[in-house]
């Protein structure tokens, strides 16, 4: 089933029954789906997704299928994509920018562009 | 397919009473360029600018750079799908105003990126510090949304770029040069003796301000397809990204792709050029997965023997970059690889997102990472307070003085993976 991890409100309203929204930051975002990934799900999309580099923009999605009840296996792909974002994110510098409401906004509008090729469009 | 080009050299620009070329100077009557390109509704004023190398100006942030050109002789005209109809371009002749080049500026989003200087240290770091620029600022109507506001500043550029080529249509080139595909099969047969050469030219395509288009099309939309190289010199490539300024390939360095440029010059003397296969970089694993198995295919379909691999763009491109790496490799194809560098401000971090043994070939167009002084300029063409917000600055990038401290990923071009850059490793 698709399941969307987001800190993105813009994708929380536009995907409401998709969306696993979380109010913090984007190492927790990537460390949550790092978590389901161990619990069976496939990345759908990269983590890395979009040129603003994840140190940037305070807004990620990123699209999973999660397993049947049953479980599936580890998929070590995706487990190695996600472990290497999180090293990638852990890399770049922290910076402390206050940005304004409409720089905001911008952020979240790529956000949700970028991961809107995943769902169905109907 | 072939096609003349032929290159009238500008050496430099002038307002004038009319748009015309004249003793190597383009000429360009203000109003009328003003006029034209803002000729659109969703347009509240564009001013013009220019721009001369050496002179103590900086342009930020720069969305897209484009060269004048205008069709001569043959089918289309420059910039399909946008600017004329959809037929094939690529032959015939074409007329460009070799050295000039239209920058558009103007916020499109807070955070984009993309500095010209065109003097002092970041002049060393962008090609466009050493064009004659005529520099749009283009400020669409108010509440106007991204999507859109993107589109309108592309196309406000596109239109000023063709009507300033214009005036190179009547105009003797000063050379012309002849660049020729011919069918594959003829074309393999053209020099049995040589090495088979492909070229798989990866576009940037996540989306908005990530974009590449293609006749029109939304690069995103398409499955990897092959292109004659000459079909970029009348633009059937243009750029719709613009952040991450450092190894964007504007629309200009795609009409002058290094990579397939240095192609022909070494076809029919070292190796045999087929061609181009032009591919995305998409979100989803899944769109990873289909295209670069397309691509692979076709590479062997082709029938080439080595394959150059460029990228767009850094991060999860880098994951596009290797799967089409190894599934092409797996064919027994051999692999040369170009792409930049985020290695962190001391250049020890690992340089890709993702790696593979066999990327064993691999050209790197420079760190992207690596951090310079840019020293104050007298006139600043657009807004410079996104110096402390654009990838690659932090909050006090802009310094009292008007210097700039930031990455070198804030200039345009800079790491350009087409290695239109300035940057280079050289052994004593």
């Amino acid at each position: 089933m698709l399941m969307i991890f987001s800190n993105n409100p813009a994708v929380r309203d536009k995907y409401p029954d998709l969306v696993r929204y979380m109010d913090c930051d984007v190492q927790r975002v990537f460390v949550e789906v790092r978590d389901a990934v161990h619990m069976g799900a496939v990345l759908i999309s990269h983590p890395l997704s979009g040129s603003i580099k994840p140190n940037e923009s305070p807004y990620k999605s990123v699209a999973v299928d999660t397993p049947p009840k049953r479980g599936r296996q580890l998929d070590l792909k995706s487990l190695q994509i996600i472990e290497d974002a999180i090293v990638t994110l852990r890399k770049l510098p922290v910076k402390n920018r206050q940005y304004t409401d409409g720089m905001l906004e911008d952020f979240r509008v790529i956000d949700l562009d970028l991961i809107s090729s995943v769902p169905p469009k109907n | 397919m072939k096609l003349e080009i032929g290159n009238i050299l500008i050496k430099d620009v002038q307002f004038g009473d009319k748009t015309e070329v004249k003793n190597a100077t383009l000429f360009v009557n203000q109003k009328e360029l003003a006029e034209i390109a803002g000729n659109d509704d969703r347009i509240k004023s564009v001013e013009v600018f220019l721009a001369r190398p050496g002179e103590s100006v900086r342009i930020i942030p720069v969305k897209d750079a484009i060269e004048p050109r205008v069709k001569v002789e043959g089918d289309g005209g420059i910039f399909p799908g946008f600017m004329t109809g959809v037929e094939q371009v690529g032959s015939g002749r074409t007329h460009v105003l070799k050295g000039a080049a239209v920058i558009t500026t103007g916020r499109i989003v807070g955070f984009q990126e993309g500095i010209v200087d065109m003097s002092g240290t970041g002049a060393e770091y962008t090609p466009f510090s050493k064009t004659q620029n005529v520099v749009l600022k283009v400020e669409p109507v108010d509440g106007i949304k991204q999507h859109e506001h993107e589109l309108v500043v592309r196309l406000a550029g596109f239109r000023a770029a063709n009507y300033l080529g214009e005036a190179g249509k009547e105009v003797k080139p000063d050379e012309v040069k002849t660049y020729e595909t011919k069918p594959l099969l003829q074309q393999a047969a053209e020099f049995p003796n040589l090495p088979k050469v492909a070229y798989v030219y990866m576009l940037q395509t996540q989306g908005l301000l990530h974009n590449t288009y293609y006749y029109g099309v939304d690069v995103a939309e398409i499955v990897p397809t092959f292109m004659y190289p000459t079909e970029i010199m009348d633009g059937a490539i243009v750029s719709g990204n613009c952040v991450s300024a450092c190894d964007k390939n504007p629309t200009y360095i795609h009409c002058n792709s290094p990579v397939i440029m240095d192609l022909y010059e070494e076809h029919g003397k070292t190796i045999n050029f087929l061609g181009c296969v032009i591919t995305n970089e998409n979100v989803t694993l899944q769109d990873k997965e289909r295209s670069s198995n397309m691509t692979a295919k076709l590479i062997e379909f082709l029938g080439a023997e080595a394959v150059i691999i460029s990228e767009e763009g850094f991060g999860n491109p880098d994951a596009d970059l290797v799967m089409n790496c190894n599934k092409i490799e797996g064919k027994g194809i051999k692999t040369v690889l170009i792409t930049d560098e985020y290695a962190g401000q001391d250049g020890g971090s690992q340089s890709l997102a993702d790696s593979t043994p066999l990327g064993n070939a691999c050209v790197t167009a420079g760190n992207a990472n690596q951090v310079v002084v840019l020293p104050p300029m007298d006139t600043i063409i657009g807004y410079p307070e996104v110096a402390n917000l654009i990838a690659g600055g932090w909050e006090g990038s802009l310094r009292p003085d008007g210097s700039i401290e930031a990455e070198i990923q804030v200039i345009t071009s800079a790491t350009n993976e087409l290695g239109f850059g300035f940057l280079t490793a050289k052994t004593a």
